[in-house]
């Protein structure tokens, strides 16, 4: 038991080392949802109001997890597929979930980081003083949201040829972030685009975050439980498709 | 490391099962036959290589082996269980023909990480000394060599202290000290014991270190043999000579299996009647010079298979 504990921790570790090594990815990812926080919710509001706040706060934490989840996971997962050293780590004895788990683990770690990095602007500011509580459910909620944008990188990643895996990646980035409410604001996107942003891993995010700050539990209940819904069928899809391609 | 000894068990009578076996393993891909039907058995202390050009089956043997791939028809069994089996794997250790490693790990980082995997790994220092790679440690994978990267992936198939070696087309991509390194390093692995599966393109390279020789052709194995029984079937002998007869004339002989110009300038003829070429020679060319009658290939061998 001691020595599969080691194996998901030296996964764990060995994945968050190389994610350390790459700044050109681990910056961005930590400190755009912070600046933009800064610059679009702080810096570009004239007064602080606290209802606003809390939602602003809890925007631009769940954008913290898109890039983790689809980039740590979708992007690294479809290069390895790529490259061999997937194949390489199915051969090798490495206890199940050990791999996915700490990929996971480590977009969770990005996606938490980012949110703390970004209630720190909130509080130096004024502009987004959460109480503890409710700060930390926010946390548990931006770590909980990289799940649904992991799978669909997983998916991505599994569905993709060997050049095209990083385009198609990339594709959901702009609208996750911008049509599932989260850069452009709900009440603003045309109706077509409201009935297809409500069914989207970012909406409910949003709506998770908000609950969890206000919080309204029952509401949190159903935004999670789609999330929760959303990555379990993906993951189930991304699997099968892994197993078809052995 | 675990010791087959073969045979029977002594006190049971039971025959102990191999490390590594095939059992009719029919393997498709999109209707085609990628592996049909083979039969293998690979016993600890021996090297058993497959060869055969590409698209023959030989990684589609090893991704089996190694539980990537299942078969359509018949089995795979490593130490009698499946090859998916994670406890199967903890005896085996891999090294893939193509495998890019996280280029932002330090050598020492993966092996360690590797060694995780298995009950009884050796030390980092260990593996490193063994795959001749103790000088790159600390250097990340991404700033070494084509070769150093090929040895560090050595380091992490040996790390475990595997019973079984299943190596895919291993010397692709070496230089020559490299190849030397790890060909030491295999036939250590196979005086402790160990089973080793190897595949290549060029059977030369495995000369001298391959007990056994599995020749897949389109999917299906066409023979199985000894290396020595494999020469001795084709009494083949290469004739190395400078002539000024023409090379057609050399073709169009008899004795003439397989013409081919060595980069020194000479030509190489294959026959089946040496002391009849070389006599033939003679005659057309009395300033024949820098003769040589030589062994035929292993390559040759295979091509007569």
């Amino acid at each position: 038991m001691a020595r599969v504990a080691l194996a998901y921790l030296g996964e764990f570790g060995a994945e968050t080392m190389r994610y350390a090594r790459t700044p050109s990815f681990v910056l961005p990812a930590l400190l755009v949802p912070p600046l933009f926080y800064g610059l679009f919710a702080c810096l570009m509001t004239p007064t602080p109001d606290a209802q606003a706040d809390l939602f602003r706060l809890a925007d631009y934490a769940s954008l913290a997890s898109i890039a983790p989840g689809l980039f740590a996971f979708g992007i690294s997962f479809a290069t390895e597929s790529r490259n061999g050293f997937l194949q390489l780590k199915h051969a090798w004895p490495v206890p199940k979930f050990a791999y996915s788990g700490a990929k996971l683990a480590v977009a969770m770690l990005i996606s938490v980081l980012s949110v703390l990095l970004l209630m720190a602007v909130g509080l130096v500011s004024g502009y987004g003083r959460p109480a503890a509580p409710a700060a930390a459910r926010l946390v548990l909620a931006a770590a909980f949201g990289t799940l649904p944008f992991g799978t669909l990188g997983m998916l991505i990643g599994s569905i993709a040829g060997e050049s095209r895996a990083t385009d198609l990646v990339t594709l959901p980035l702009i609208p996750l972030a911008c049509f599932s409410g989260l850069l452009v604001p709900f009440p603003l996107l045309p109706p077509a685009l409201r009935g297809i942003a409500v069914l989207s891993p970012g909406y409910n995010l949003l709506g998770l975050a908000i609950a969890l700050l206000k919080p309204d539990m029952a509401s949190a209940a159903s935004h999670g439980a789609y999330i929760l819904v959303f990555t379990v069928v993906l993951g189930a899809i991304a699997q099968w498709r892994m197993r078809a391609r052995r | 490391m675990d010791r087959w000894c073969g045979g029977t068990d002594g006190a049971a009578g039971r025959p102990l099962m191999p490390p590594l076996q095939f059992l009719s393993a029919t393997k498709r891909w999109r209707g085609r036959t990628a592996l049909n039907a083979l039969d293998l058995i690979v016993a600890p202390g021996e090297v058993v290589a497959l060869l055969g050009r590409s698209k023959t089956g030989k990684s589609t043997a090893i991704g089996m082996a190694v539980g990537l791939f299942q078969p359509e028809d018949g089995s795979v069994r490593l130490f009698g269980q499946h090859p998916g089996r994670i406890e199967a794997r903890r005896r085996i250790g891999v090294m893939m023909q193509r495998a890019d490693l996280p280029r932002n790990l330090r050598v020492h980082e993966a092996i360690r990480l590797v060694g995780s995997y298995y009950p009884a790994p050796m030390s980092v220092e260990q593996a490193a000394a063994a795959s001749g790679i103790t000088a790159l440690l600390d250097r990340k994978i991404g700033l070494i060599s084509s070769t150093q990267r090929r040895a560090v992936q050595l380091a992490l198939a040996i790390c475990g202290r595997p019973s079984v070696l299943v190596l895919d087309d291993p010397l692709a991509g070496m230089d020559m000290a490299g190849k030397e390194r790890l060909l030491s390093c295999v036939r250590h692995m196979v005086r402790a014991g160990c089973a080793v599966l190897t595949t290549a393109h060029y059977a030369d390279e495995l000369e001298g270190i391959a007990d056994r020789v599995c020749i897949l052709s389109g999917g299906t194995k066409v023979a199985e043999t000894t290396v020595d029984e494999l020469r001795a079937l084709h009494v083949v002998r290469r004739v190395v000579c400078r002539t000024r007869t023409a090379l057609q004339i050399l073709q169009a002989l008899p004795e003439t299996l397989l013409i081919q110009t060595q980069h020194d300038g000479r030509l190489s003829i294959e026959t089946g009647m040496p002391e009849t070429l070389v006599q033939r020679l003679f005659s057309l060319d009395p300033q024949l010079s820098e003769l040589q009658v030589l062994h035929a290939t292993m390559a040759h061998s295979i091509r007569l298979a």
